[in-house]
């Protein structure tokens, strides 16, 4: 094993990373994160000369889909990198150790690198019955969160549990999970939102990192804008069918099968702002839209709440009925003004015509 | 002698005294009036298919959706020029049009809208028969102008969804923040069926009174002029005059 205080290049030379692969993987995160390529020799420079930070993957209520997102990453050179740009030295998933040596390695951390770590949160935060929903090692995750994020010098939320709680925090929300920087406010905290969180922007976080020193500049919801800054229907592949009215109308339709726009279906990529289009997943292999499944927008804030029905255009209306869409209501309300005028206008006409005492004596008046 | 001509004409006639034109409605007012009827209704003609693209997949329609959401889109700009205008109206305009004649500030104001709505309940035979709105009408009108406010806000928060233009987002992207971006695109779409019935219900009122005043309501949106009986025109000045010195001895 090597030592912490092991620079990063040499790691990478010890896994047998050639420069080549490294100059690929650079050139990556530069256009990731939208920075022009004379910026390649400064991040070569951070990536293989920096001492490798020490990072701890803290899992809360989670699934360990951001983990399996982040180490089935098949690319050689992505992983590999990933994994040795850092030194892990808590990850429940891939540790060594466990039980009583674990949880000492992390509380040592917290202890001794004061300042100095990154934390990575997988996971939303129990609040209800003070935290009794998730403990490790008898400890709440508010417990362990609170201690460990906030003695980090940075704390990146992966995946829509730990941005806003996610899955868990859909209603009726039963453990009151919150996301991280709401769980323990006042940290510094970067929220890679979506379900999962897609490894390259997080790669190119931890990049940003090595070589700025600092974290990239952030949305309202504390998300990068060189991931969340554009809207997914403005990036989309099958942008020009939407334009044209070329529309799936059903599910295994001819539209479908040749690819048409899922906007009928209820894609959200009109709302949502990621950008999955151009970094996708897999190794840039797809991504739900190119795969035939509209977007649901996952990296969006409160998502199954806020996104959902998932395969409709828009959200049922609060106080009507799962079945009562929005049009039925309006052109309810329509008809029922027609039907209320047209009554109306009967009883009016039916009336006999208005001679009031007041025209009387105003005619003789003028008389 | 009044039921006689009743039994020659089946419908009565009514003196009205001796009745001058008055130009009511001004030039600019009546623009942002069949300026929000056009808009409107091509808004909805289009806003029903971005909401629901119900011509799929045509040869020689090649552009359709992109075509209607520029339609959408100019109307929507236009939309806001008049509703700006309207506001320029309230401080700028005729005294009928004045944000003095859309509140109820007079103190008969709430009779008044009472007396209006016996009106349609048939407990009372005529309406209350005002040179300008009467009180329950210009509610009506504030109301609507505020659900316009309404659309056009929500629509203009879409646009810079997209747009991301900073000096616009200061006036709108609060909105997706407080309501979410889904609430805010149905929050727009469901006030298209508001405008629709508000149309609806506008026409038949406007009819109806129109019918039963006898002063031109329906004449007076295109020319401007409504027929007043002299001695009413006379306490609309007087009351107006009294406004405007209230007001200068208030200064």
């Amino acid at each position: 094993m090597l030592r912490p205080d092991t620079s990063v290049g040499e790691a990478l030379a010890s896994r047998g990373v050639t420069r080549r692969q490294l100059v690929k993987f650079c050139s990556a995160m530069l256009g990731t994160l939208a920075l022009p390529d004379r910026y390649l020799a400064k991040t070569m420079a951070a990536v293989t000369q920096a001492k490798k930070p020490i990072l701890v993957w803290l899992q809360f209520q989670d699934c360990t889909g951001c983990s399996e997102s982040m180490l089935r990453s098949s690319h050689p050179s992505v992983a590999d990198v990933v994994l040795d740009l850092l030194s892990w030295e808590y990850h429940e998933v891939i540790m060594a150790g466990s039980g009583d040596s674990a949880n000492k390695i992390l509380d040592r951390v917290a202890k001794e690198e004061k300042g100095k770590y990154l934390v990575v949160v997988e996971g939303s935060i129990p609040m209800s019955e003070d935290g009794m929903y998730c403990t490790i090692g008898g400890r709440t995750a508010l417990d362990i969160a609170t201690q460990v994020c906030s003695n980090a010098a940075a704390t990146i939320a992966v995946g829509a549990c730990a941005f806003d709680g996610g899955l868990v925090r859909a209603k009726p929300n039963p453990t009151g999970a919150l996301g991280v920087h709401e769980a323990v406010p006042g940290i510094k905290v970067i929220n890679m939102a979506g379900c999962p969180h897609n490894p390259v922007n997080t790669a190119a976080v931890l990049v940003h990192y090595l070589t700025f020193h600092d974290l990239p500049d952030l949305d309202q919801y504390n998300r990068p804008l060189f991931a969340y800054g554009r809207v997914i229907h403005d990036q989309c592949e099958r942008r020009a069918h939407y334009d044209a009215g070329r529309f799936v109308t059903e599910w295994g339709d001819d539209g479908h099968r040749k690819g048409w726009c899922l906007y009928k279906m209820g894609c959200k990529g009109p709302e949502a702002t990621f950008n999955c289009p151009v970094a996708q997943w897999n190794d840039h292999t797809s991504w739900p839209i190119r795969a035939g499944h509209g977007c649901i927008a996952c990296a969006s804030p409160r998502f199954w709440d806020n996104m959902s029905p998932f395969y409709q255009r828009l959200p049922n209306v609060p106080g009507f009925g799962v079945e009562t869409s929005a049009t039925n209501i309006g052109l309810g309300l329509t008809g029922a003004v027609l039907a209320g005028v047209t009554v109306h206008g009967l009883i009016q006409m039916i009336q006999p015509a208005p001679v009031t005492s007041a025209n009387v004596s105003q005619t003789g008046k003028e008389n | 002698m009044q039921s006689a001509t009743m039994k020659i004409d089946r419908h009565a006639r009514m003196r009205v005294g001796t009745a001058i034109a008055v130009y009511v409605w001004q030039y600019p007012l009546r623009l942002v009036h069949w300026g929000l009827v056009i808009s409107i209704a091509l808004m909805s003609l289009t806003g029903y298919y971005i909401h629901d693209p119900y011509i799929v997949g045509q040869t020689r329609t090649p552009f359709l959706m992109g075509t209607f959401r520029f339609v959408h889109e100019v109307c929507g700009m236009v939309l806001l020029a008049l509703f700006l205008l309207r506001f320029y109206l309230l401080f700028a305009g005729d005294r009928w049009v004045r944000w003095r004649a859309m509140l109820p500030l007079r103190k008969d104001a709430w009779q008044e809208m009472w007396q209006m709505i016996r009106f349609y309940l048939f407990l009372r035979p005529t309406p209350i028969a005002k040179v300008g709105h009467n009180a329950l009408a210009a509610m009506m009108y504030l109301g609507l102008y505020c659900l316009v406010l309404v659309e056009i806000l929500t629509g203009l928060a879409m646009f810079n969804w997209l747009l991301h233009n900073p000096v616009l987002g200061i006036f709108v992207s609060w909105i997706p923040r407080f309501m979410g971006v889904q609430n805010m695109r149905l929050t727009h779409y469901l006030l298209m069926f508001v405008f629709i019935s508000f149309g609806i219900f506008h026409v038949h009122i406007c009819l109806l009174v129109s019918r039963t005043e006898r002063r031109g309501l329906v004449d007076s949106i295109f020319t401007g002029y409504k027929v007043i009986p002299v001695d009413e025109l006379e306490e609309d000045d007087h009351k107006a005059i009294l406004t405007s010195r209230g007001r200068g001895v208030a200064k």
